[in-house]
Formats: C-alpha cells, structure tokens, sequence
C-alpha cells in the first residue's frame, strides 16, 4: 500500500516535468502537442478511492493549466476521465473487473490500446471542446481531437510498454 | 433528515466531482472573458522557475544565432548613432520626458500550439514590468504583458484568439486590427482595413500607435496576400511576421510613461 503511494507521487511529478519539459516543444506540424500526462490517469490502480482519485485528477489537470496558462480546461478534462474511468474499464475488461486484480500496465496489447484510446478520447473531447468555447468551432475542436488523439494515443503506449515491468 | 443524509452518503463521489467540476469551469469560463486575472498561471514561483531553469540549459543550443541577432542589431543602432544630424547631444528638458522606457527579459517559455497562446518571461514587478505594456525583439511585436508576478510575467501573444492589435500600412496611414486565425504561427492577419488604402503583396505592416501600449512605427510582418470582402468593403490581409514566434529568446519590454495620463484623459472623454 504505501509501495503504491510512493509510486504513484512519483509517476505524477515524473509525468508533469516529462509533459512541461519535453513534449510540450515537441510540436508536430505546427500545431499538435501529445498530452502524455493522460498516461497517469489511465495506469492509476483499478481498486481505487474515488474520492481520492477525482482529487488527484483535478490536481494534476490544474498543474497542467499552470504551466500551460489555459484557465481550467485541463483540470476539467482530467476530472471527466476520472469520473467515467470505471466505467470505461467495466467496458474494456467486463463486468467482472473490479473483482478481478487486473493491472493495466500489463494486460494484452488489446485491452491496454481500447482503454488508451478511450480515456484519450473522453480527455481530448472534453479539452477542446472547452478551448473552442463556442458551437462555431465545433468542427475546428473536432479535427484537434482525432489528430492530436492519434498522436497522444500513439505516442502514450509506446512510452507504457517502454516502461512497464517486463513480464517474465 | 434521514432520508437526505442518505442521500448524501449514497451520493457522494458523485456530489463531489460536482463540487470539482464547478470550480474547474469557474476557472475556465473567468479565463475566456477577455483580460480577467486567471488563478492559476504560469507567472508563479514554481512555473516560472522550472521554466527558467530549463530556459538556462535550452539557451546554450541557440548562442551563435542569438549572437548574430545581436550583432545585426547593434549594427543598425550604430549606424542610426553615427548618422545622427547633430553632433551636440539633445537638449534635455524636464518637460520633454522620455516616452518609452525599456525593459530587456528573456523568454523562458513559448506556446504557439494552442487556440490562445501565452509567453513566460523572467522579468516581473521588481523589473518595474506592469500589465497591459508592450512587447517586442529586435524583429517585431509579439503581445501583451498579461499577468504579472514578483519575478515573472506571463504575455498574451498576438497568436492569441482574443488579442487586438492596432496597425497600419507603412507607407499610407491605413489602419486595421491585427487577429490571428489560429492557423500557422507565422501568419496573423489584418482586419478592417478600409477600400481604399493601396495594397500591394510585399507591404511593410507597422504598429499604428493609435493605442498608448506599443509606439508608431514597430514593425510587424509583410503582406503575403489580401482579399476584398464584397459586403463590408474591408480589406483582410495576411500577414507573414518578422518574428519566428516558434523560435523566441530575447524581448523588450516597453514601459510607457504617459500611459496613466492618456488613459485619464480619455477615461474622462468617455464619461460625457
């Protein structure tokens, strides 16, 4: 138990610097940036304490929104993922999961790319949406989403499976 | 009572991702009105100086171009130095004060990704640095001076959907308003320039003065192409700028010394 503790403070703190320092200048085509940071909200431990859980999601959105000056749209988007997470991993890994100790880091390439995926999803739709701020850029909020959801997914499980324990 | 308190127990992660979701849209919806102080920014002890810290290993990779700025810099102040007409320094006068006063800064943090595009520099209050004062390189403009801390400032870009900038053709005294159509970082474009102003591609855009933030005269980009819009019978123009706004390092920040005076008396124009 505190093992996890430690090891979450650290994933956190890791995933901020790594997303200030590296891949915020790390901009694709001009425009696209990887959130990487999503990482964190997606290998968080299933069995865990939902209070908790939503608090650290709206901490780590809010730092996000420091480092980057946009207001509350990170910490919103973070909370919405934190909030249907569960039900997210109901869909990907059945109903069964939550009795179930199931590791997201090391579950089959399938589950772990539908859960990547749909937490990026449900984070960037939330994220632009909010940074559009108006139904006319709806169709500008849209692209933002796909292009950088492919580039944040692609890019979240290479650096997962680089840096998961390996199974023996 | 028992039935609310549980309803209560029942619901309350759900009561508090409310709570959390509230305060994260007060924070967004307060950002988007236009020049409101945002909470959270990155003009903060710990931002600022993680940025600076990182800024002080980045610097190194840039030092040759940084150097070949400057050198072209101080070669046409030179040259304005040594071409001056009189060799006998201006008369000083009390009166005629000074209207600019410069800060230098460096930025330490650059966005040019986003819908609304913020800088950190690492010069703030004890630089004398205030909001709403102007900032430029040796190229350009680049915005506004938005937040400001002890010892950091976050800017508003001109890359920034609300930002408003007032310019003008080089050669004619033609004026319009700078926006930027969140497309490329290097094109901005210029709105509401009337009809008749003669446009040509190739034009030198210059700031307009006509506000008490940046001077007449700072340059800004040149005319890429332009279209008439039949209906309003404006002009709109893009605008490729001077500045590489993906590649900044060195600012100045423009203090304007008349701004309380001027922005009294206007205040008082619009009371009648």
């Amino acid at each position: 138990m505190k093992n996890d503790v430690v090891q979450e403070t650290f994933k956190f703190i890791v995933l901020i610097l790594a997303q200030v320092l590296v891949f915020n200048k790390l901009v694709l085509f001009g425009h696209l940036v990887a959130y990487v940071y999503v990482i964190f909200l997606i290998l968080y431990p299933v069995k865990e304490r939902r209070n908790l859980f939503l608090f650290i999601s709206f901490l780590l959105g809010l730092t996000m929104d420091m480092f980057m000056n946009s207001g509350g749209i990170h910490a919103t988007a973070c909370l919405m993922v934190a909030y249907f997470r569960p039900r997210l991993l109901r869909f990907v890994y059945g109903v069964s999961f939550e009795h179930q100790t199931i590791k997201v880091a090391s579950s089959p390439v399938s589950q772990l790319f539908s859960i990547t995926l749909l937490v990026v999803l449900v984070h960037h739709l939330t994220l632009f949406f909010l940074e559009a701020f108006s139904i006319n850029l709806m169709f500008y909020a849209l692209k933002k989403t796909i292009l950088t959801g492919i580039f944040t997914t692609v890019l979240s499980l290479i650096l997962i499976t680089l840096f998961s324990k390996q199974k023996k | 009572m028992r039935q609310i308190f549980l309803f209560f127990t029942k619901n309350k992660d759900f009561l508090f991702f409310l709570l959390l979701l509230s305060i994260s849209m007060w924070f967004t919806i307060s950002s988007h009105t236009y020049h409101k102080s945002k909470f959270v920014n990155s003009a903060n002890y710990v931002a600022g100086n993680l940025y600076l810290m990182s800024n002080n290993i980045n610097q190194y990779f840039g030092l040759k171009k940084e150097n070949d700025v400057l050198s072209k810099e101080n070669q046409y102040l030179k040259e304005l130095l040594f071409n001056q007409k009189s060799e006998v320094p201006e008369f000083q006068d009390s009166l005629l004060k000074k209207n600019y006063t410069i800060v230098s800064a460096k930025i330490i943090n650059n966005n040019y990704q986003n819908k609304d595009n913020y800088l950190t520099i690492n010069a703030g209050r004890n630089a004398g640095v205030e909001r709403e004062m102007g900032i430029i390189t040796s190229n350009g403009i680049l915005g506004i001076v938005d937040e400001v801390s002890t010892h950091f400032s976050t800017v508003f870009s001109i890359l920034n959907s609300k930002s408003r900038i007032n310019a003008r053709l080089k050669k004619s005294h033609h004026f319009g308003s700078l926006v930027w159509n969140q497309k490329d970082p290097n094109i901005v474009q210029l709105i509401d320039v009337p009809r008749i102003a003669p446009i040509l591609i190739g034009d030198t855009i210059v700031t307009g003065g006509k506000s008490s933030i940046f001077p007449d005269g700072i340059p800004i980009g040149v005319v890429k192409n332009f279209e008439v819009n039949t209906v309003s019978n404006y002009f709109s123009i893009d605008i490729l700028l001077f500045n590489d706004m993906t590649d900044l390092n060195n600012a100045y920040i423009l203090k304007n010394n008349f701004r309380k005076e001027i922005l009294e008396l206007e205040a008082k124009v619009n009371e009648k």
